[in-house]
């Protein structure tokens, strides 16, 4: 995982930034499950579009990857959706 | 057979393509269907067991003795009069939260047009200013103050010089299919008493979120102007007339939440118990896959576990910290 992160300091830099940003913005809006709702919707796209970049850059995008990285992102998101419903 | 079924999907092997089943795409998609179906189901349960014997329930240590005294204190820290307890105040704040589950809504304004100001002078509060707040959902009195004191109407309301008296209700019962406690915190200064501000400034408001009106009355009387927000109806600038009805509300303040004891656990901590083993679930198969496919050198074509690690830790967390309720 290190080499991991050695390889790709970038891109995991933006990751970590684009989530750290959540976590602090979602607890910032609290308690409006509006705005909360909306910037889970909006990491859920961050991630997807950042998985995408982040192999494209690579060369190594496939269907399954897309879709992946689709599948953790609406996963994630369910999971935070019905807890602030 | 169970044991290659679990193997098939959790361990990285020709059988699910060297990459645990659990984390292909259709096992994540189907993952996330299932937690939505079993988060209805909860509700379900709960929406049902209200009818059958609760078993499972809001939970709500929240009291009004609580609420006076936290709203006290942050007035304290600003510098402002403490509020005193009225048993009218109170009283209305009982029968609006009880109008609220009778006729099932959730705002300051009923469906039939009723006007929180409605339930003061129906137990014979006559004001020359007042207010409301209004939360539900909480499962305690710091986390619906700290609510309360974010948003900067509510905040406004709490912190307002004007006010000199305060009643709370806090109510258990079912609102719109859930089982919930609502709090109504009602603010007022009686019409004898002189509020603490420039009596030109009085208006009969009814603020995005919270509820401020301010009487007008033979001894202050001002051209009263209306300040109503797009989507609410507009507030009567009209005197409210002394009112005698007082037989229904006598009877019971709810100072203290009665439902709590015999329940254990809200849907919401159960909800979270739930998507924080799915989240475990995926994290360690993320970990052991990282690891057996570390030691086995090979190349897949396969998303970046490092990252999904990071958005499941983030979930996680935001979950553990996530506290639910609702103002208004």
């Amino acid at each position: 995982m290190r080499k991991e992160l050695h390889r790709h300091k970038i891109a995991y830099f933006i990751l970590f930034v684009g989530l750290a940003a959540f976590v602090v913005s979602f607890l910032a809006v609290w308690p409006d499950h509006i705005l909360q709702r909306l910037l889970i919707a909006g990491v859920a796209v961050f991630y997807f579009l950042w998985g995408i970049a982040t192999h494209f850059k690579a060369d190594h995008i496939s269907r399954n990857i897309i879709l992946e990285y689709a599948g953790m992102a609406a996963l994630a998101s369910v999971l935070l959706l019905l807890v602030t419903w | 057979m169970l044991l290659q079924t679990v193997k098939h999907l959790f361990h990285p092997q020709r059988s699910n393509n060297h990459r645990p089943k659990i984390l292909h795409p259709s096992s994540l998609f189907s993952l996330a269907l299932i937690v939505a179906g079993c988060w209805l189901a909860v509700f379900q349960v709960h929406f049902f067991s209200d009818k059958l014997g609760s078993v499972l329930g809001f939970s709500s240590s929240i009291t009004a003795d609580e609420v006076v005294q936290q709203t006290n204190q942050q007035r304290a820290q600003q510098g402002q009069s403490t509020l005193k307890a009225n048993s009218q105040l109170n009283q209305a704040a009982l029968a609006k939260a009880q109008n609220m589950f009778s006729q099932q809504y959730w705002a300051h304004i009923a469906p039939d047009g009723t006007q929180p100001w409605k339930f003061f002078s129906d137990a014979n509060y006559k004001y020359s200013v007042a207010g409301e707040n209004l939360a539900r959902d909480f499962t305690n009195t710091p986390d619906m103050m700290s609510a309360w004191m974010a948003s900067p109407t509510h905040r406004k309301n709490i912190l307002d010089n004007r006010y000199q008296e305060i009643g709370v209700a806090v109510v258990d019962g079912t609102l719109l299919g859930t089982q919930t406690t609502l709090v109504v915190q009602l603010f007022g200064t009686p019409a004898g008493a002189v509020p603490a501000i420039d009596q030109s400034a009085q208006k009969i408001t009814i603020a995005q979120q919270p509820a401020v009106a301010v009487q007008t009355s033979a001894a202050v009387k001002s051209a009263s102007s209306e300040q109503v927000t797009a989507n609410q109806p507009a507030a009567s600038s009209q005197p409210i007339a002394p009112m005698t009805r007082e037989e229904v509300l006598a009877s019971t303040i709810l100072p203290v939440t009665s439902l709590s004891s015999s329940i254990f656990l809200s849907p919401l901590q159960i909800s979270k118990i739930f998507f924080l083993a799915v989240i475990l679930m995926i994290a360690m198969t993320l970990v052991y896959d990282s690891f057996i496919m570390n030691n086995y050198s090979s190349v897949r074509l396969v998303g970046k576990n490092l990252a999904h690690l990071a958005l499941l830790f983030v979930t996680a967390f935001l979950l553990i910290l996530f506290k639910g309720g609702v103002i208004g």
